[in-house]
């Protein structure tokens, strides 16, 4: 085991260290910079100098592999820089945006699973049959509606039925949950409903392919009555896939919400993304781009634990 | 050596028997698919739609008319007309050309950028496989959307005959590496086959054994995943053109159609968010029943 956690957690660094050297390499080929996109996009007319002492002041005026040497030095250190923007630590702009985006994305993995488990399991039980084909016709269209979209049909919904659209102004959490609450459930809803349709699908194929264990067979034909068996022979091992699938969908749903933060206007990273990509702010997209990396690799990485911990062929591998 | 091995080659399929295969490949899945068959011809009418867009249009989707702006649906504007007195379904059909394009070529592109790698990567194993399949972690531990706004950001536009070309590789990156994982993981498995080894006794160029005997063994779950792709680079697509870095004004996208619209203003005039979003909606949800299906035909796994 020891040897097993070492070999994934070398494999962890590595891949954070190549997305890091990644994202910097490619904002570095991108035409423009920050202090372009600030002075000259207002049509101001700004002189040569100004613009070059504002890169001297930002250090892009230095070679790339020193001003990357920097930045990795940085990361080894956990800071993130200054956003080019604004001059505030990104980890600053960042943790002010968090806690909208983890909220809603844990209200809607709620969702998606309450959704998803009986669905699942339905449709892998009443395999073949027209339920089941309902289930599967219904999950694929479900997926292939765009998010945004979707989105938008709720806000149209809530105002036409309701003649009622969700309060445009943040509300915290702390100081009026009700009202917190009423404005985020909507795009938990739509991220959510999306989730669940992928959990669903995982299930079931999950499902089935334990029902047709050897064991299953055994259990079946000791006679033990079928819902036993689901519940208790079936499900636990048809559940760790499906995990995986709750971890990986978490972990995409923090840029997934990039589209849904925009629908219903919600100030979280997923905004604060295509705000500094319109802006050019180099250090602030690395940010939030490690941050993205770092979450998903975790995920990924307490997945493989996870699987090891209850699987003792994939550490002896 | 050579000489001696094309033949052989040869004789295992014979030429006028092939074509017929591919008939009754085809009749049975439509027998055996009806959904499958069902989306083949929902993609079809898009694509004639698409294709023909000059002629299937009513209107020029670019023509904008003051005297008619925001109109409901009726017998002359099918879906009504937008803010700028265009009319919406002339929009719809010249948007499919664009979904389509961009994302069968896309997923065609990720596609074979990701299967070379993932063939590529089982076939020599080794540190030539620990490398590649490190770099596809990388390009995998991002969300797919996150890294085609920034390639699209780095990119810029590149627009050949109204397409950008940019936008096509930014659409194409997140798959490659999914394509990797899947095609590697087959290609595993074929790369134990006697053939292979046959082709490696007959001295044969790794190029040639790489392309001309693993890549057609793994025809049928690259085109299942293909098939899946483009659903997923269509919705893409459209997500980028939402948010402003994918296709730009004036060349009519569905994605475009939905973005900067106000919910004050769409509650006045509800057709110009409803058709465009039931076309993506409709497109993706036939290319990923035609996936499904096609996986259920092609891989051995799901046929009982």
């Amino acid at each position: 085991m020891p040897r097993y956690l070492g070999a994934k957690l070398l494999q962890l660094v590595l891949t954070l260290a190549g997305v890091a050297a990644l994202i910097f390499l490619l904002l570095r080929v991108l035409p423009g910079d920050v202090v372009e996109a600030k002075y000259l996009a207002e049509g101001g007319n700004v002189s040569e100098e100004v613009l070059a002492a504002e890169r001297t002041r930002l250090g892009l005026d230095r070679p790339t592999h020193e001003q990357f040497a920097e930045w990795m030095g940085g990361l080894v250190r956990l800071e993130l820089g200054r956003s080019m923007w604004t001059g505030r630590p990104v980890a600053e702009e960042i943790s002010s945006r968090l806690a909208v985006t983890m909220e809603v994305a844990v209200m809607a993995t709620v969702i998606a699973i309450v959704i998803a488990v009986p669905l699942g399991i339905a449709s892998a039980l009443a395999h073949g049959s027209w339920l089941d084909q309902a289930i599967r016709v219904l999950t694929v269209a479900w997926l292939s509606v765009p998010a945004f979209w979707l989105g938008m049909l709720v806000l149209l919904g809530l105002l036409l039925v309701f003649e009622w659209g969700p309060p445009i102004e943040h509300i915290s959490l702390f100081e009026d949950p009700l009202g917190n609450l009423t404005q985020l459930i909507w795009p938990a809803l739509v991220v959510g409903a999306r989730m669940s349709a992928m959990i669903a699908r995982m299930l079931r194929s999950s499902l089935l392919e334990v029902l047709n264990e050897d064991y299953i067979r055994t259990a079946r034909s000791k006679g033990v009555r079928e819902s036993t068996i689901v519940a208790r022979h079936a499900l636990g091992n048809a559940l760790l896939p499906a995990v995986t699938v709750v971890g990986m969908e978490f972990a995409f749903l923090l840029g997934g919400l990039v589209v849904t933060e925009q629908v219903f206007n919600l100030n979280g990273i997923g905004k604060l993304l295509i705000q500094a990509v319109g802006q050019n702010d180099f250090t602030l997209i690395q940010g939030l781009v490690m941050l993205f990396a770092v979450f998903f690799v975790s995920v990924n990485f307490a997945t493989d634990l996870l699987y090891a911990a209850l699987d003792p062929r994939v550490r002896l591998r | 050596m050579e000489a001696m091995a094309v033949p052989f080659e040869r004789a295992a399929r014979p030429a006028g028997r092939r074509g017929l295969r591919w008939l009754k490949g085809i009749g049975r899945f439509a027998r055996e698919q009806p959904l499958g068959l069902a989306s083949a011809l929902i993609i079809l009418v898009i694509l004639f739609a698409g294709v023909f867009a000059v002629w299937v249009a009513p209107y020029d989707p670019l023509a904008t008319d003051f005297a008619k702006l925001l109109l409901p649906p009726d017998a002359t504007h099918w879906a009504g007309t937008d803010e700028f007195g265009r009319d919406i379904f002339s929009r719809l059909v010249y948007g499919a050309r664009t979904a389509l394009i961009l994302g069968i070529c896309s997923s065609l592109l990720g596609g074979i950028a990701g299967g070379l790698l993932g063939v590529t990567s089982a076939y020599f194993g080794g540190w030539v496989d620990t490398v590649l399949q490190r770099f596809v972690d990388i390009l995998l531990s991002l969300p797919v959307i996150i890294l085609a706004l920034i390639v699209a950001a780095v990119l810029g536009r590149h627009e050949i005959y109204g397409i950008d070309a940019n936008l096509m590789f930014a659409v194409a990156i997140p798959y490659m590496p999914k394509a990797a994982r899947v095609i590697r993981a087959a290609a595993l498995t074929v790369r134990t086959m006697p053939y292979i080894d046959a082709a490696r006794a007959a001295g044969f160029s790794h190029p040639r054994i790489v392309l001309g005997h693993m890549a057609p063994n793994l025809a049928a779950p690259w085109l299942v995943l293909v098939s899946a792709f483009t659903a997923q680079t269509i919705l893409l697509e459209a997500a980028l053109s939402y948010l402003g870095v994918g296709v730009t004004d004036p060349t009519p996208s569905w994605g475009l159609m939905l973005s900067g619209v106000a919910v004050q203003s769409f509650s006045q005039a509800p057709w110009t968010v409803i058709f465009p979003g039931l076309a993506i909606s409709l497109t993706v949800f036939a290319f990923s029943l035609l996936g499904d299906a096609l996986r259920d035909t092609l891989d051995p796994k799901f046929r009982h």
